[in-house]
C-alpha cells in the first residue's frame, strides 16, 4: 500500500471545514468532489480522493479495505496517465494564499504533547495484554503554561500544583473517550476533580527533573451545550471518565522548555457520546490507557478541542 | 501521599449504574511508566501509514501536486487524519 502511494503527492486534512467553508481552498475542494459544484447538502465527503492539481477528480473511495483502496489508486493513476500533459499543471488554487488555520495558534516556545489513547481489557491484566483500538490527539500549552508545570525556583524535593485551569484542560478535553471515534469535551461544570502535582526530584545544571502525579474525574449528563463548533449531538447521552496519572519530565532552564516528557494515565470510562462508537457497551464501562510524549515538531496538527481551551492565545480562524 | 490521593479518588467515585459494579483501576506506579508506554503506544507496524509523507493540509497538497506535476492523493476525514478522527 505504502509503495503504491509513491506516485502521488499525499495530503491529509479535516473535511468538516472543507466541505462547508467559503474560502478559496474550501470551494476548490467542494468543486473537486462535487462535480464542479459547491456543496449544499450535509452528506459527508470523508474518503480518499485522487485528483489532478487542477481539481479534476480522477478516482475516489471511502473504505478501510486495503484491496479496495489499492484498486482506487490504480484507477486514479490510469486516469492521470490518460490526461493530456497540459492538464497536469497547477490549477487556480496555486494563486491563492493559504488560509489561516487552527495550527497557526501554536504559541512560540509552546509545549506540544502527543497523546495516545488505547482500549485496555478490563477482565485481564491490562499491562500484560496486547492490542486494542487506539487513537491519538495533541495537547498544547503556551510557553507560560509549560513553565507553570514546575515551581518558580525549583529545589529538589519541592512540590508544586499545576494551575487549576491547566489541570482542568486535561480533564475537559484531553482525558476523554475518543479511542473509537470523535467525542465531545466536558464542560468546566462537569469536572468533579482535576489536579496534577509535580515534585522536583533533581536539579543538575540546567536540567530540572520532575515527577508527575494527578487525578481527574468528569461526569456528564450528556448534552453538549457550549461552543457549537464542537461536533456533538443534542441527544442526552450520559458519560463519565475517571483517571489517575503519573509521569516524569525534564525541564531545561536554558532552553526554557521541556526536553523530556513521559506520562501515563489510566482511566475508567462509562457511557457514550454521539459518535464515539460505544453504543451497546456494558453499563460497567471499560478501561482506557493514555500515554503522553513530546510531539514531533512536524507535522503540526492542532488539538481537536483547541477551540474550547479558553486560553487567550487561542484565536479562532473562523 | 499518592496512596492517600487514590483513596480519596475512590471515595469520590459515584456508582456507575445500578447493578453494575465499577471496574477497578489498575495500580499505576511511576516505576511502571516505561512498561505502560510500551503497552499503550502504537507499535511501528500500527503507525506504518505515517511513513507516507502526508502534507498536513488540502491546500498544501494541491499546490505541491501542481509544482511536482503529480496527481494528488488526498485523505479527508472528520477530524484530522494525522490527529484525532
Amino acid at each position: 500500500m505504502i509503495k503504491a502511494t509513491e506516485r502521488f503527492t499525499p495530503a491529509a486534512d479535516e473535511v468538516w471545514r472543507l466541505q462547508r467553508g467559503n474560502d478559496a481552498e474550501c470551494h476548490f475542494f467542494q468543486r473537486m468532489v462535487n462535480r464542479g459544484e459547491l456543496i449544499t447538502d450535509k452528506g459527508t465527503r470523508q474518503g480518499i480522493w485522487v485528483a489532478a492539481p487542477s481539481g479534476r477528480l480522477l478516482a475516489s473511495v471511502n473504505s478501510t479495505n486495503p484491496d479496495t483502496v489499492l484498486g482506487m489508486l490504480e484507477r486514479g493513476w490510469k486516469a492521470w496517465e490518460a490526461l493530456p500533459l497540459e492538464e497536469r499543471g497547477p490549477g487556480r488554487l496555486a494563486d491563492t494564499s493559504p488560509v489561516r488555520r487552527w495550527e497557526d495558534c501554536f504559541p512560540a516556545q509552546g509545549l506540544a504533547l502527543e497523546r495516545i489513547a488505547r482500549d485496555l481489557p478490563s477482565a485481564s491484566d491490562p499491562l500484560e495484554s496486547a492490542g486494542g483500538r487506539w487513537n491519538r490527539d495533541f495537547v498544547w500549552f503556551s510557553a507560560t503554561e509549560a513553565r507553570a508545570w514546575l515551581p518558580k525556583t525549583p529545589v529538589a524535593g519541592e512540590r508544586h500544583d499545576l494551575p487549576g485551569d491547566l489541570a482542568q484542560r486535561l480533564a475537559r478535553v484531553v482525558l476523554v473517550d475518543n479511542v473509537r471515534g470523535q467525542t465531545v469535551p466536558y464542560s468546566a461544570s462537569e469536572i468533579e476533580q482535576a489536579w496534577v502535582r509535580t515534585t522536583v526530584t533533581a536539579v543538575e545544571d540546567s536540567r530540572v527533573t520532575l515527577t508527575l502525579e494527578g487525578s481527574t474525574q468528569a461526569d456528564s449528563d450528556g448534552v453538549w451545550t457550549e461552543d457549537k463548533g464542537v461536533w456533538g449531538l443534542d441527544e442526552a447521552l450520559p458519560h463519565a471518565m475517571e483517571c489517575r496519572l503519573v509521569g516524569r519530565a525534564v525541564w531545561d532552564t536554558e532552553a526554557a522548555r521541556f526536553v523530556e516528557f513521559e506520562a501515563t494515565a489510566l482511566g475508567r470510562r462509562r457511557g457514550r457520546t454521539g459518535y464515539n462508537a460505544r453504543r451497546g457497551d456494558s453499563a460497567q464501562g471499560s478501561l482506557i490507557g493514555f500515554s503522553f510524549a513530546l510531539a514531533a515538531p512536524t507535522p503540526l496538527i492542532a488539538p481537536t478541542f483547541l477551540r474550547v481551551y479558553g486560553a487567550d492565545w487561542v484565536v479562532s480562524p473562523d | 501521599m499518592w496512596a492517600a490521593s487514590m483513596l480519596a479518588v475512590g471515595a469520590l467515585c459515584a456508582p456507575v449504574q445500578e447493578g453494575a459494579a465499577p471496574i477497578d483501576l489498575p495500580e499505576l506506579r511511576l516505576e511502571d511508566l516505561a512498561r505502560w508506554k510500551a503497552r499503550i503506544w502504537p507499535a511501528q507496524k500500527e503507525r506504518a501509514w505515517e511513513t507516507i509523507p502526508w502534507l498536513p493540509s488540502f491546500g498544501e497538497g494541491v499546490r505541491a501536486a501542481g509544482l511536482e506535476r503529480r496527481p494528488l492523493l488526498f485523505w479527508a476525514m472528520n477530524g484530522h487524519p494525522l490527529g484525532c478522527t
